[in-house]
């Protein structure tokens, strides 16, 4: 029986016109003065400037930061306030871990199709060079009912039951707050739980690294990516590492996972410029993809019952059904490396049959064709600034397929069949989102 | 080329400033007196391959609350034509004590925004004396110029106080007539209310160079006459002119005209107003800035300025 038509069918379409993004860079280096908001400006200027926005007023601008200062409670809107986009364009701050750049690109995406609004900017910025640091929870509440005190005696009272302890700094840790295991750790049991070798997680970042440079080298970032502070690449990329250079790191995380095959703390932003057709086509942008549909799934990892990373593993089946589509219908397939393992792991479950029957309920999705796998790399080479990594992945499959179906229709002439993409991110929390896209 | 990121590399030349001040002051009130005017050197002072480098661009955009862009505030390259100015002013040939100068107007005419660490060359030369009611005006007129582009031009207009009889009256420089002076009056509408920092003087002072002791000290500018250490002209003209410069940018593409005069000194510490207008009642015009304190009515005017895109020269 063929399946039923998506109940979004009769919705407009909400299309990938452009983007922007900053190089990333590893913490500490070039943006190492830059903060989460300085960096998000950059990239909707870039934006502004590559599309002529300048003054213009949006409909939305959806964005966020992971790493978030106190005063950052209105970072979307103070980014736009410093950019070149009209004062009138209204914005909201969205959080959803390092799935926050997706996330955002699926509210403006599904504003756009119901026609709330004909054009939209999502994206995300992330400093760990500028992390916030808190006081401890003793010195915070000291402070504040010091300063609720009405009077001097109740001041010193208030004060008098600091102790030393108190005067510690908490830095935001990469732990999860119920598990108290640093993301690396839960790969590491997820790693571990699917047998994924150290090889195989060597030749992905390997082949990541790679793949990037090429696309670097080839231009294709030419209309994505905008210099800042001096930089002009991302600084995490290593074209010339090998398989045996990445076999000679020590493990960090359980005994499969190295600095090589793990993403570096990073900072950076991008956004992309959803719209209407319409809209679209009155300012003469070309889009280069249509969002098709998308999806977001949660596992219970407190309990260990699934990895803290694997919610994806649930949401592209759900997605897939959905919009009937196979995961080998898709020319590109964006997977997040938030470790070589989380790649690995997550095909390796789309591909077993017991899994896929015991816990999707469904016959297995089936193998992928490698060469269709983050064919430009992903976060190993290019770095994974949370909440810019969606931005990034949605820019880059959008223009693969700009350019896939151009091919096409150089060989085969119109009508041959649209390319498609599906993206995933996986988030902390046991979150994930993923997307489709068709070329236009 | 070194670049000076903190008033550290500037101290020698405040050194050589302060030990000529006494000597160049009684060579100006002698030639006053025997109404000779003096005249400033026609040579200039030329800085190659400087630049503002990322930390320091970081150091101005925390200073003066405006994002750390990519390129540098409009304002951004007077650092670099500070530094050259600084030695002109405290050169044997500059008549005037450096010391006792105060920054009174400023026109600024950005062709494109610099880079963070683009490199230039930047040119600077004196203009004057020219006549005003307090005294005499010296302008320093800079550029900033890549390869052959002059990318930033900058006038500056530094008073000497009661050196006005050493100006010669029908002289070269004649009366001050200067763009910077060619302002609205200051607007009254109130978009931002202010507490200037305490560590203002200091942040800006370490950003610029500028290590006058009047920025930095209470007692040092109690000593010269002013009730309280006091904020930089150009910070305030930078913490100004960043509340609309996203929108004045978006509107000429980078090519921009800020013209300022100070008026009242600001106090560090100090609260005030930042009111803002559009000009001819246009966005698209530019915007009128003043900052102001004193009362419901504002009556004291510390800044008053314009941002506006760049017009053509005429």
């Amino acid at each position: 029986m063929a399946p039923a038509p998506s109940p979004s069918a009769h919705l407009r379409s909400a299309v990938v016109v452009a983007a922007d993004r900053t190089p990333f860079s590893r913490t500490g280096r070039a943006y190492a003065r830059a903060s989460s908001q300085d960096l998000l400006t950059a990239a909707l200027d870039g934006l502004a400037a590559r599309t002529g926005l300048a003054g213009e007023r949006l409909g939305t601008v959806v964005a966020g930061a992971v790493l978030r200062h106190s005063r950052d409670l209105n970072i979307t809107r103070e980014a736009v306030l410093s950019s070149a986009l009209a004062p009138t364009t209204p914005t909201t701050d969205l959080a959803m871990a390092c799935a926050t750049g997706l996330e955002a690109a699926v509210i403006v995406s599904n504003a756009i199709r119901v026609g709330q609004v004909e054009s939209g900017i999502a994206g995300g910025a992330d400093s760990a060079s500028d992390a916030p640091l808190a006081v401890g929870d003793d010195l915070r509440r000291t402070a504040l009912a010091v300063r609720g005190a009405r009077s001097a005696p109740a001041r010193i009272r208030a004060l008098a039951r600091l102790r030393p302890s108190a005067l510690r700094v908490e830095a935001p840790r990469n732990a999860e707050p119920r598990t108290g295991l640093s993301m690396g750790e839960h790969a590491a049991l997820t790693a571990a739980a699917w047998g994924v070798s150290r090889q195989a997680q060597d030749a992905l970042a390997a082949r990541s690294h790679h793949a990037l440079a090429r696309a670097w080298d080839d231009g294709f970032f030419d209309d994505l990516v905008t210099g800042y502070l001096g930089l002009h690449r991302d600084d995490v990329l290593r074209p010339s590492t090998s398989v045996e250079a990445l076999a000679a790191l020590g493990p960090v995380f359980g005994d499969t996972m190295t600095a090589g095959n793990s993403t570096p703390l990073t900072d950076g932003a991008a956004v992309v410029l959803l719209a209407s057709e319409e809209w679209a086509a009155q300012r003469s942008l070309r889009p280069l993809a249509r969002v098709v549909d998308a999806e977001s799934a949660a596992v219970d990892f407190v309990t260990g019952t699934d990895g803290l990373l694997t919610a994806p593993v649930y949401a592209m089946p759900r997605l897939l059904d959905r919009i009937g589509w196979t995961l080998q219908d898709a020319d590109v397939l964006e997977v997040h490396e938030a470790f070589a393992s989380t790649v690995l792991a997550t095909l390796a479950a789309w591909e077993s049959e017991q899994f896929c029957a015991e816990r999707l309920g469904r016959p297995a999705l089936g193998a992928v064709d490698r060469s269709r796998l983050n064919p430009l790399g992903s976060s190993l080479a290019t770095g994974h600034p949370f909440a810019a990594t969606g931005g990034r992945v949605l820019a880059t499959a959008a223009k693969q397929l700009h350019q896939i179906a151009a091919q096409r229709e150089q060989q085969h002439g119109p009508g041959a069949p649209k390319p498609r993409a599906l993206l995933s991110v996986c988030a902390a929390g046991g979150q994930g989102v993923v997307m489709a896209l068709e070329a236009l | 080329m070194s670049t000076p990121s903190g008033s550290g590399s500037l101290a020698p030349v405040y050194a050589r400033a302060v030990l000529s001040a006494r000597r160049k002051g009684a060579a100006v009130r002698s030639a006053a007196a025997r109404g000779e005017p003096v005249v400033v050197p026609a040579g200039g002072v030329v800085l190659a391959g400087v630049a503002v480098d990322a930390d320091r661009a970081a150091a101005l955009a925390r200073a003066t609350g405006v994002p750390l862009r990519p390129v540098l505030p409009a304002v951004g390259p007077h650092l670099l034509a500070f530094t050259a100015q600084l030695q002109l002013m405290s050169a044997e040939a500059f008549p005037f004590p450096l010391p006792g100068l105060v920054h009174v107007t400023q026109h600024v005419r950005q062709h494109r925004p610099l880079g963070v660490g683009e490199r230039a060359e930047v040119r600077v030369a004196a203009r004057g004396p020219l006549v005003h009611p307090k005294g005499a005006l010296v302008e320093l007129v800079s550029q900033v110029v890549v390869g052959d582009e002059t990318v930033w031009e900058g006038t500056s207009g530094y008073l000497a106080r009661g050196a006005g009889g050493a100006v010669s009256s029908g002289g070269a420089g004649g009366a001050a007539g200067s763009a910077a002076t060619d302002l609205p009056e200051p607007p009254a509408r109130t978009a931002a209310r202010w507490r200037v920092p305490a560590h203002a003087g200091r942040a800006y002072a370490a950003v610029s160079g500028d290590a006058n002791p009047i920025h930095l000290s209470r007692l040092a500018a109690r000593a010269l006459g002013f009730p309280g250490a006091i904020a930089h002209g150009m910070w305030t003209l930078a913490r100004a002119v960043g509340q609309v410069e996203p929108q004045a940018v978006a509107a000429a593409v980078g090519a921009v005209e800020v013209r300022a005069r100070w008026g009242a000194p600001l106090l560090l510490g100090a609260r005030a107003e930042l009111c803002v207008e559009p000009l001819d009642g246009r966005r698209a015009s530019g915007w009128a800035l003043a900052v102001r304190s004193g009362g419901r009515s504002g009556e004291r005017v510390h800044l008053t300025a314009t941002a506006a895109p760049l017009s053509t020269p005429s």
